[in-house]
């Protein structure tokens, strides 16, 4: 006899006991590991969608609207080649914005499709591509699945499309002309891109498959006009197995050891004007970032020192196009004036004369508030030095409104119309001015009265074209007239009379892009490593493993605690041999570790053949995700993915923790006395002690009671509404609740008051006798019965009153987006005109314009972790004076008041380097798409690599504004220049104005707009949340029903343990109607109790839910969720009543 | 046979009372009882229920601990054994025969009457402890039950399973609470029987308790504990 054999035998004897504990295990096994399997699908599919939308490329380079040379991939190839390091291959691209429409199937448009132009350099990237060559042809167009499948389109059909093409200058630029800035044609379709075919290429982190359309590269920069050019260029490392290359690659795309890059790739041109031996740098812009031509110039003049070379004289230049210089009563409309800047720093050379004589006949110096006027202007206005001048220029404002400004000047000197003073060159290539034949032919881009250009400026334009007539201080001039893009409109270098050739013009050129190249970041030139920023993006992700997890956690604890509860039956079932064991002198220890070895044999046959079954799980999970819960993984196909690690973790888990469990269950065992063991007595071991009247559950019940209490109502009187707050008061309660229920448990067990006579009273009794069991399922069914209220009160439904400012629509009626900028703000009736709108169509209409930062969908509908977030660029006086939407929490409570003004503080910055801006979030955003909270930063890079730190200063409650982040419109067109124009709109109007979203739809068709009720946006997003919860509450039912399955294990146990006793009251006269009635009762109480301490502190959990839109609260599918497990509990009550009581009560006696 | 009259068994002056369910009223079921049984004796004891009889022999049996006095077994005080100390006390020197079977169903008879081996420290363990088994079923007349599980055995050959399971690992002393207790008058006159030629065969020193006067009187010293009080008689 070995207790080998023991186990066997009792394994053998007790199959069925077991039986149920192993179906337990295997529960417990199958949600863990098939979570697990959740989690491990939801990363595979997610990389394999990340590979996919890669297309074969790891590194990218992507300028947005400004543009580098589509050649630039072909001297990388041959930069690599020649260095030997690596040979990576290249492809440039061209990515515009468009929108389109299938006129055979449907009339309606598509917005937010991207237009690829590619090349056949693409092949190499993987075969994938191999579709390129023959389905990308001119006049064709080859759409991903999801394109295709919006359009209703096939091979075959054809596709209207507008694509968004970039002017030559930005569209917010002061200055920028209205240039037709979209281009409209139709194409064939020639093929459907499936996602396995790269057809998803997408640079934005996220698993929603793109909108693509794919064009000939050279075709499509014919049509833009945008030849020879590109915006994306795509890297694909040679030899992906040699991991140890990529970060040198990427460190030599970035900095490579000698220029690849030419000034065209800059945006840059170099003009050697030969008349005057001047190197002009001027940007294809117009306007240029005057602080990387001053660094250029301190550099190049320490470069000169090493090399004991000449210094340069430079000069930067910023020419403005001003509205009037006036003097007394005489105007002169429409002038160009420069601001001069030339190098300083000279002045401190001996050849401070060549520097004099470069300027003639202007001064070296200009100060500030003095103006030199040439001689044509002087003889126009009748001023002479000494006498004032006022000069009226229009600036842009961040809404790109226009401001008319003026300042006093004094005329320092007028000088003559020769050399520098007559150099036409100073004047930038304006569009809208260059080339106007006539002065009548303007149109710089801003409100000129043409009436206002007389017969002399006409004369002046035919023979000195854009002479500016005025000079400023540069530094003036910057103050004046910078804007968001530059505060330079050219960059002159002087060479000396000797170096009039070709050679030193290619010397400057050179210098020039050596230190272009260690600022090519500020061009936004800058590679980024695609596969780095994905897995960082995949390991930040929701882990959906340990969601659902979460989710399943009810039901894992539900299974723990049956088998729990089973195991706990089985040794009390088998107490009386425990106690022969013990009495034969077979240690506590050893009875112990055949106990525990007896149930480590169950679970862990239980938990192996559970994990099998999770792979089921996962499955039907799966399913569940693919058919009714879609939502929660925003429609994305979640592919199966095993592995193995999960499935021996989750079978691990489950060992461990339902070994943890039964041990606690062998504890009922060492505390018992053998003579009670012996009696079969175990209940009476731990209760009727005298002295163990457990004071220290006393005091913890009481103690969770009262800060339950106390932080539900602290948080009630200060008005905080955080779910999280609630959530925890409510759940202190509950366990509070728990261990007073255990005192009176106790108190009735160790107290007789003379009433158990009666029926009735008899029916409160027994609970007592099993405090273990009793308070398993009062626990289990209170913490179901809470999970359920809890859940249920946060379920978030289309605000009934979705008109109500504070709601989550902030009381708009639509949002409308577009898929091209509108760089006119439609808030303003130049705007509206300038859309051809008439004032009328806008009656009784609220708007708030928009805009956009590109970036990473930052909202639930991402399931990966955003790592450059969208942002929203509003004004926030519109929402302040609106009141709309809710705060949930403000960093700083003194600035409460504030609401979105918040946006317009400036933040106290300790760090140089880092730009700071307040930001506002919604609160699901903030918390959950981007792992954050109040106070603190969120990280990016802008457009010009500087380094900024969002800075989040305001939480707003659940609202249409989740997917980005919320700064104001300043601090947007300040940091941000490349979100060019407004790219959505809040829209408000009372109901009579219902036709407006047709108006405002057909005005702006050729801009792809789309627009959708705020309250269907609200729910787009709500939507995703409800299915979590939909998902917590299909399983937590599992759990629920599990629950009930223990409660009806308990009834039959209990019975059948009472059998004898019930057989006594029978064999005095008890009916058997009166003894199914006291079972039922007795039972029934914990189910009551249970269901009544879960639901009180589930109440207390969605307090603030309650408090602020009582009326919404879903008390109609709570009644009916609680009133299902009540009726199911009383079910499973009545049938284990039934089928314990069933047969001869009378032959328990005649057993005794 | 063993001749010796050592005392095997000194129960001093010892008291035994249970709290009330209640908590509060102490039921004093044990008065400075005092006990001396010496090696190779029978006794019995007898008395009305409730009277202390099986607390008395769970005192004696290390199955419980006394309030006060003190019970020594050979000579050496039994008291403040750790738990371990006492199983195995239990283990090598104390057989014990209760009313009911204790007979673990799912074990067969032979199984059961080796159940005391699994804990190694008996004398039996190093030899063979199925053969010791099989012998003691043998001379108990179950030769050809040994491989029966409890549920087909009648509740005669139960309790003599539970003998032979007191007796496999050679016990000094054999405690037996009312063994007879739930046997019909044959089965009971046979247990006693057997019990008996233990005691007169083997020299195994006996105590037992019981209501039936009749079958105490067969042992060598007959005690009445009434009222807390130990009295011979």
């Amino acid at each position: 006899m070995t207790p080998f054999t023991l186990i066997r035998n009792n394994l053998r004897y007790y199959r069925w006991t077991h039986a149920s504990v192993v179906m337990g295990v295997i529960v417990t096994a199958a949600v863990l590991t098939g979570a697990l399997g959740v989690g491990d699908s939801m990363r595979g599919t997610l990389e394999t969608i990340s590979s996919q939308r890669h297309g074969g490329a790891e590194f990218v380079m992507t300028t947005g609207e400004r543009m580098f040379r589509s050649g630039l991939a072909d001297d990388y190839r041959t930069y690599f080649r020649e260095s030997g390091t690596a040979s990576p291959e290249f492809s440039p691209a061209l990515i515009l914005p468009a929108s389109g429409f299938n006129n055979d199937s449907s009339d309606l448009r598509i917005g937010g499709i991207s237009m690829l132009g590619m090349d056949s350099s693409l092949r190499s990237f993987g075969t994938g591509w191999s579709w390129i060559d023959h389905a990308l042809q001119p006049g064709k167009v080859v759409l991903n699945e999801n394109l295709a499948r919006k359009l209703q389109a096939g091979k075959g059909d054809i596709i209207f499309f507008r694509i968004g093409r970039p002017g030559r200058m930005p569209g917010d630029s002061p200055l920028a002309t209205d240039d037709e800035r979209s281009v409209a044609f139709r194409l064939e379709v020639s093929d459907v891109a499936e996602p396995g075919k790269f057809g998803n290429i997408n640079l934005k982190i996220g698993q929603q498959p793109p909108l693509n359309a794919f064009v000939p590269l050279n075709w499509l920069q014919s049509l833009t006009e945008l030849d020879g050019r590109a915006n994306l260029l795509l890297v694909n490392e040679d030899h992906p197995g040699e991991k140890d290359d990529i970060p040198s690659v990427i460190h030599e795309l970035n900095l490579p050891t000698k220029p690849v890059r030419k000034l065209e790739d800059y945006g840059l041109e170099m003009i050697h004007r030969t008349e005057r031996n001047i190197c002009e740098i001027r940007s294809r812009e117009i306007f240029m970032d005057g602080r990387i031509f001053s660094d250029f110039s301190l550099w190049s003049r320490e470069l000169s020192k090493t090399r004991q070379g000449e210094p340069r004289l430079n000069m930067s230049v910023f020419t403005y196009f001003v509205n009037e210089l006036r003097s007394g009563d005489r105007s002169v409309y429409y002038s160009m004036v420069s601001g001069l800047g030339p190098d300083i720093h000279r002045l401190l050379q001996p050849d401070h004369p060549q520097l004099t004589h470069w300027l003639e006949p202007l001064p070296i110096f200009i100060g500030e508030g003095e103006i030199v006027i040439n001689r044509w202007l002087a003889d126009e206005l009748d001023v002479e030095p000494g006498g004032n001048l006022t000069m009226r220029y229009i600036t842009l404002n961040p809404d790109n409104s226009f401001d008319e400004k003026e300042i006093q000047l004094e005329v320092d000197s007028v000088v003559p119309m020769e050399k520098m003073a007559a150099d036409s060159t100073l004047m930038p290539p304006f569009p809208g001015l260059e080339d106007s034949e006539n002065c009548t032919d303007w149109d710089p881009g801003i409100p000129i009265d043409l009436d206002r250009i007389g017969q002399r400026d006409e004369v002046y334009w035919d023979q000195y074209r854009g002479t500016p007539r005025a000079f400023i201080s540069y530094s003036m001039a910057q103050k004046l007239w910078g804007n968001r893009y530059g505060s330079q409109t050219s960059f002159r270098v002087q060479l000396p009379d000797r170096d009039n050739n070709p050679q030193k013009i290619g010397e400057i050129r050179n210098e020039l892009l050596d230190y272009l190249r260690t600022v090519s970041g500020k061009f936004n030139l800058h590679f980024t490593d695609l596969k780095t920023e994905s897995a960082n993006a995949r390991s930040q992700a929701m882990d959906f493993g340990g969601l659902f997890i979460g989710f399943s956690l009810f039901l894992i604890v539900s299974a723990l605690l049956l088998t729990g509860l089973l195991f706990a039956f089985s040794i009390e079932q088998r107490s009386c041999q425990t106690g022969i064991l013990l009495a034969t002198g077979i240690g506590m220890k050893r009875v112990r570790n055949i106990c525990l070895l007896e149930g480590f044999l169950l679970i862990s046959s239980g938990s192996v053949v559970g994990a099998l079954v999770g792979i089921f799980y996962t499955r039907a999970i799966l399913w569940g995700l693919d058919r009714l819960w879609s939502d929660a993984v925003a429609g994305l196909n979640i592919d199966y993915h095993f592995n193995p690690v999960s499935l021996a973790t989750g079978l691990v888990l489950t060992i461990l923790m339902a070994m943890a469990t039964i041990r606690v269950m062998t504890r009922l065992i060492a505390d018992c006395p053998i003579r009670d063991l012996l009696a079969g007595d175990i209940k009476t071991c731990k209760t009727t002690k005298s002295g163990d009247y457990p004071i220290k559950t006393v005091i913890c019940g009481y103690l969770l009671l009262a800060s339950g209490t106390g932080i539900a109502a602290s948080g009630m009187i200060n008005g905080l509404h955080d779910p999280g707050l609630f959530f925890g008061a409510g759940a202190l309660l509950l366990a509070g609740s728990l261990l007073v229920c255990r005192l009176r448990l106790v108190r009735k067990s160790i107290r007789s008051d003379g009433k158990c006579f009666d029926p009735h009273m008899m029916a409160g009794q027994y609970p007592s006798r099993r405090i273990g069991r009793s308070l398993a399922t009062i626990s289990l069914l209170a913490a179901g019965s809470f999970m359920l209220v809890a859940v249920q009160g946060n379920q978030r439904d289309i605000p009934h009153d979705s008109r109500d400012h504070a709601s989550g629509t902030g009381g708009f009626r639509y949002w409308a987006e577009t898929s091209l900028p509108l760089y006119k703000n439609i808030n303003s009736s130049m705007g509206r005109e300038h859309y051809g709108f008439d004032e009328e169509d806008f009656e009784g209409v609220e708007l708030v314009p928009i805009r956009i930062q590109a970036g990473d969908e930052a909202s639930c509908l991402n399931l990966n972790r955003a790592q450059q977030p969208k942002l929203f660029g509003i004004d926030p006086v519109l929402l302040s004076q609106r009141r709309s939407f809710t705060f949930s929490s403000i960093a700083d409570t003194s600035r409460k008041t504030k609401g979105w003004l918040v946006m317009d503080e400036s933040i106290q910055n300790v760090d140089d380097k880092l730009i700071r801006i307040p930001t506002v979030g919604d609160v699901n955003t903030i918390t959950w798409a981007l792992g954050k909270n109040i106070g603190d930063t969120v990280y990016i890079r802008n457009s010009r690599n500087e380094d900024i730190g969002l800075d989040i200063v305001g939480m707003i409650s659940n609202s249409i504004l989740q997917g980005g982040l919320v700064i104001s419109e300043a601090n947007m067109t300040r940091y941000f220049p490349s979100a060019g124009g407004y790219n959505a709109c809040l829209i408000d109007l009372p109901d009579e104005r219902k036709d407006f979203s047709a108006i405002i739809s057909r005005g702006l068709e050729d801009y792809g707009l789309q627009i959708t009720t705020a309250a269907d946006r609200l729910d787009a997003f709500n939507v995703v949340s409800n299915t979590y919860l939909a998902v917590f509450q299909s399983l937590g039912g599992l759990g629920l029903v599990l629950g009930c399955i223990g409660l009806g294990v308990v009834v039959l146990r209990n019975v059948l343990e009472r059998r004898r006793e019930l057989a006594l009251m029978r064999a005095v006269g008890f009916t058997m109607r009166q003894l199914r009635t006291m079972i039922l009762r007795e039972h029934q109480i914990l189910l009551f109790t249970g269901l009544f301490f879960g639901v009180l502190a589930g109440l207390v959990a969605v307090l603030p839910v309650l408090a602020t839109s009582g009326r919404l609260f879903p008390w109609k599918s709570m009644t009916i969720s609680l009133a299902a497990m009540l009726i199911n509990g009383l079910l499973w009550i009545r049938i284990a009543t039934l089928i314990s009581m069933k047969g001869q009560l009378l032959k328990a006696l005649r057993n005794e | 046979m063993k001749n010796s009259r050592q005392p095997i068994l000194q129960i001093h002056n010892v008291c035994k009372s249970y709290r009330s369910a209640t908590g509060q009223v102490d039921l004093e079921i044990l008065r400075e009882i005092s006990l001396t049984v010496e090696e190779g004796e029978s006794i019995s004891i007898i008395g009305p229920s409730g009277c202390g009889k099986s607390t008395l022999l769970n005192l004696a049996g290390k199955l419980d601990e006394p309030d006060s006095g003190k019970i020594l077994f050979k000579g050496r005080d039994i008291a403040g054994m750790c738990e371990n100390t006492a199983a195995e006390f239990r283990n090598r020197h104390i057989g014990f025969i209760f009313q009911s079977h204790h007979l673990l169903p799912q074990c067969s008879a032979l199984e059961n009457t080796m159940l005391p081996t699994l804990a190694k420290s008996g004398k039996t363990s190093r030899m063979n402890p199925e053969k010791d088994a099989r012998n003691l079923l043998e001379r108990f007349g179950l030769d050809d039950r040994m491989l029966h599980q409890p549920g087909s055995l009648s509740g005669g050959e139960c309790q003599r399973v539970a003998m032979a399971r007191a007796l496999i690992n050679h016990p000094d002393l054999l405690l037996a609470d009312e063994p007879t207790g739930l046997l019909d008058r044959d089965n009971a006159e046979n247990l006693v029987d057997m019990l008996l030629a233990l005691n007169r065969v083997d020299g195994l020193t006996l105590v037992m308790v019981t209501h039936a006067e009749t079958l105490a009187r067969r042992f060598g010293k007959v005690y009445n504990l009434q009222d807390g009080r130990l009295t011979k008689i």
